[in-house]
């Protein structure tokens, strides 16, 4: 527990202010619980700092360096799977202040923004000149593109993972980097927008770090056009291997803006309006007149003629993976096609579950199939029970996105918990840890963030002990986000 | 009703955040989060901090109350929460403010002088309630009389605010131009009960809606008809809690726009200004009357009618709410000045607030000082020691929004003055 009187807290207010600065339960609890924090052993931090400027941060992890004080840097404040709940005291450091959308270049068709701005502000901003970011469609938008612990995630059909062009960081010591371009001298002025840097480009250092090698104040990213036809397409598949092939082949041709599969379970909680949703009558109908799987695509044309062909070339691919283009009328149509704000309205029906972690699995689509079951199985073998607002049990709601072209795709389960129940909790516990270790065999190269990593035991010890030796290096007092990634650093 | 048995509401938090952000357009929302920085005082916060007392990990103390209290109970974060989780956060303060009320540690000072003068007076304003009417010449003949239809229940704001008297005197005279046959309480009116329902104060609430439940249900109204917008919330949603209403409660603006549809009242002049138009949070987030202010708006020729970044559910608070524009008067007023500010950027010259005296007094504060303000409770200020100190603070303020008055170049009135003028 920190005090008004500790060195750190008393130097943190001349820095910040005293009314961006506390040591009160009341206001650190806030930043300490999550979604699942009720399933996880949750540890308090000893203040909470607020800095406004990237100079403050850059003072503030001075002074941590120098009282020994960790940090656990903050962004906006979407966490849903405890990545930023600090694990040893210390304090919090809330970026939200730094909200500033610094420029959109429509040149280079990148935003430069700070960690504070979040996707929907992102959105609103860049399509003012026709131009968007591209998160995964239903990202939280309130969460921000720099999230200081999973950086620049984000894929979207044909388009790279890596949206990130250059950023710039506080350092464990209190200097600033810059990366890509701008890591030379002068050019985070005169040419920032170049990804490539002398080196290897440390853009990957801080890209799902957990803020363990610094805090990023502020980052360039790409945009791209939003065109005369920006067309959302829905295909129904019967099963998940058509699905698969579906999106394998779809993407492969690198026509689609965007592209996202579903299973029923999932689409329903999309499509829902909060009524319906807490209308288990209505939300059963809802279930069942969706299609087992649901793949969303969009295409942005230029013209008409463009895109026909590219209708016609997705049926063709889709035809021959047993898929067929549905409409959907009413308040389906409008939400599935909220859907493509990204970050905007579509969050709010992408929230819409029981308290859930997103479990994460990186996997190639060949091996969705038994990855899926594979969870399934476990979650028989624990008896474990996800019910929807329908009533009844339901498999997991499952999210599946091309990552990496369609080299690896993503499959998210949301493994859903009564967080009222202490066996709900319980079984939560004992299938996460089983699961990433279990997809590991389906070639799983991630696992999902936050407390649940267990991952550093599967790889190469080589690996391991390089990014220990960084780590060590950057943060010889290990200041920044302690226990985040290392249990014990 | 206690804070376990909104535990459920409570557990269900993801804390996604969604009611941090106006998210079409990703601009705050709550007034209270970020004027004072930390989680603690967003919805997020608030939910977090009741979660930890249910599981022992704080105590109710004063420092929670600052947290709980320092809202404007606007409800943007409920309408944002419920459309992502269906969840309803604001239940969740208000069962926190009771409860502090119980252990003796709420309300803020700042606001007991006004629950006292409504123990005492039956209005939050020290007034004589014996003076109900005098704002209407014929008063006295416009006592209600049993089997009479129609009640235009006044409101305290209304009966003894020098500046919101227009807006009874405006409503009066709608009544009377549609030909309805209304009737007052006068000085039988006591107050709905808002003021100390939003600070929490559950027994003094119950009183209140007993006792106008009662005396309405004995005249056998049928439509009880109001300008406030903070008196018809509690007449529709809370007033339940302690007996069966059997008049319908309707909102001057969905009086007015039946009026209109039927003919009854008919706008015959016109009104060629730029407007915007402001949901007040007890109008719609809490009663979803949204709509019928604007179609009337649409009605009046020469209205031209813009659009403010946040409208609807999304609607920026005037930062009256919550009691905020006595234990908070600067934030009060800044919030206000920010909404004037967004009208300003929309391009309007007339902002229009759909039927609330308090979001009026708010504007009033922001754009001409403490002055009025000040007036108005001045007498119930004088009274508590600890509400002279915040007189002398809240004096002081003044200067500030007097410099800001050129900056708010914008006309503000309320509809139902509006409606009287064109109609």
């Amino acid at each position: 527990m920190g005090s008004k009187n500790d060195e750190f807290f008393k130097e943190v207010v001349k820095i910040v202010g005293k009314e961006y600065a506390s040591a009160e339960r009341e206001d650190i609890i806030p930043y300490c619980r999550d979604e699942v924090s009720q399933a996880l052993k949750t540890y308090d931090a000893d203040y909470v700092v607020v800095p406004g400027t990237a100079e403050e941060v850059q003072a503030i992890v001075k002074l941590a360096n120098k009282t020994k004080t960790p940090l656990y840097p903050y962004s906006y404040g979407t966490n849903l799977s405890g990545a930023t709940m600090p694990r040893k005291g210390g304090a919090v450091v809330v970026l939200r202040r730094l909200n500033r959308i610094l420029k959109i270049d429509e040149e280079t068709q990148t935003a430069t923004i700070e960690p504070g701005v979040t996707w929907s502000k992102l959105i609103y901003e860049a399509r003012k000149v026709g131009l968007e970011p591209l998160p995964l469609g239903g990202g939280p938008h309130t969460g921000g593109p720099i999230g200081n612990y999973n950086l620049g995630g984000g894929s979207t059909g044909s388009i790279d993972l890596n949206e990130v062009v250059s950023l710039e960081a506080v350092l464990p010591n209190g200097e600033i980097i810059r990366t890509g371009s701008a890591a030379f001298r002068g050019m985070e002025v005169t040419n920032p927008y170049f990804r490539i840097a002398w080196g290897p480009n440390l853009n990957e250092l801080f890209r799902g770090s957990m803020g363990i090698f610094g805090i990023v104040t502020k980052m360039i990213r790409r945009l791209y056009p939003v065109r005369p036809i920006e067309e959302p397409i829905q295909i129904a598949f019967p099963d998940v291997h058509s699905i698969v092939g579906g999106m394998r082949d779809v993407v492969k041709m690198g026509i689609v803006k965007q592209i996202v599969g579903t299973n029923r379970y999932q689409t329903a909680a999309i499509a829902a309006t909060s009524d319906v949703f807490h209308n288990p009558e209505e939300f059963r109908k809802l279930e069942d007149s969706l299609p087992e799987f649901l793949m969303m695509a969009k295409i942005s044309c230029y013209n008409e003629k463009q895109a026909q062909v590219y209708r016609e070339l997705i049926n063709e691919a889709i035809t021959k993976n047993n898929g067929k283009i549905i409409t959907f009328d009413g308040y389906v149509k409008e939400t599935l096609g909220q859907l493509w704000g990204g970050s905007s309205v579509s969050a709010i029906h992408y929230l819409r579950h029981e308290p859930h972690l997103m479990a994460f699995v990186y996997v190639p689509p060949h091996m969705i199939p038994g990855a899926m079951e594979l969870a399934h199985s476990l979650l028989k073998k624990l008896d474990y029970k996800i019910i929807s607002s329908s009533g009844r049990e339901i498999p997991p709601r499952i999210w599946l996105a091309p990552w990496e072209r369609t080299e690896c795709f993503m499959m998210e389960f949301d493994i859903e918990f009564n967080p009222m129940d202490k066996s709900s909790i319980e079984k939560f516990r004992q299938f996460m840890p089983l699961y990433f270790q279990e997809t590991m065999k389906y070639g799983s190269a991630q696992a999902s963030a936050g407390f649940f990593r267990q991952m550093e035991a599967g790889l190469l010890p080589s690996y391991s002990k390089l990014l220990r030796d960084i780590k060590n290096a950057v943060d010889p007092n290990h200041i920044m986000a302690p226990a985040q990634v290392f249990k014990d650093i | 009703m206690a804070l376990e048995d909104l535990k459920s509401q409570i557990y269900h938090c993801s804390k996604c955040g969604a009611c941090r952000v106006a998210y079409r357009q990703s601009l705050p929302c709550c007034p209270a989060g970020e004027h004072f920085g930390f989680e603690s005082y967003f919805s997020i916060g608030r939910t977090a901090i009741a979660r930890a007392i249910l599981e022992g990990d704080l105590d109710w103390n004063e420092k929670v109350r600052d947290r709980v209290y320092n809202c404007t109970l606007c409800g943007t974060c409920d309408a944002h929460c419920y459309a992502a989780m269906g969840l309803h956060p604001v239940q969740t303060y208000l069962e926190m403010r009771r409860e502090l009320v119980k252990r003796g540690l709420g309300p803020m000072p700042q606001t007991v002088p006004m629950v006292e003068s409504v123990k005492k007076y039956d209005n939050p304003l020290m007034a004589d309630n014996k003076k109900r009417g005098e704002w209407l010449k014929k008063a006295k003949e416009k006592k209600i009389k049993p089997g009479q239809a129609v009640l235009f229940f006044v409101g305290c704001a209304l009966e003894f605010d020098p500046n919101a008297t227009a807006m009874a005197k405006a409503t009066a005279n709608l009544l009377d131009k549609a030909g309805v046959d209304w009737g007052l309480l006068n000085e039988e009116e006591v107050c709905c009960g808002f003021p100390v329902f939003e600070l929490g104060c559950e027994d003094e609430f119950a009183r209140l809606a007993k006792k106008n439940i009662e005396k309405i249900n004995s005249l056998g109204v049928k439509t009880i008809v109001t300008s406030c917008a903070g008196c018809q919330l509690v007449m529709k949603r809370e007033w339940a809690r302690y007996g069966k209403l059997n008049a319908k409660v309707m909102h001057i603006t969905e009086f007015a726009l039946q009026l209109l549809k039927e003919g009854k009242l008919k706008i015959k002049k016109d009104f060629k200004k730029k407007v915007a138009y402001h949901d007040p949070c007890t109008l719609g987030r809490y009663c979803n009357v949204y709509d019928e202010p604007r179609e009337i708006l649409k009605m009046i020729p020469g209205v031209e009618l813009v659009k403010m970044e946040r409208e609807r559910e999304e609607a920026w608070c005037c930062g009256a709410g919550g009691g905020q524009v006595l234990a908070n008067p600067e934030w009060s007023a800044e919030t206000a000045m920010q909404r004037l500010e967004e009208a300003i950027d929309a391009g309007a010259e007339v902002l229009v607030v759909g039927g609330c005296p308090t979001c009026m007094m708010n504007f009033d504060m922001a754009i001409h000082g403490y002055a009025n303000m000040a007036k108005l409770y001045g007498k119930v200020l004088e009274k508590a020691p600890v509400a002279m100190k915040f007189l002398g603070a809240a004096q002081k303020l003044s200067a500030p929004f007097m410099k800001r008055k050129k900056k708010a170049d914008i006309e503000v009135v309320d509809i139902v003055e509006l409606l009287d003028k064109v109609t």
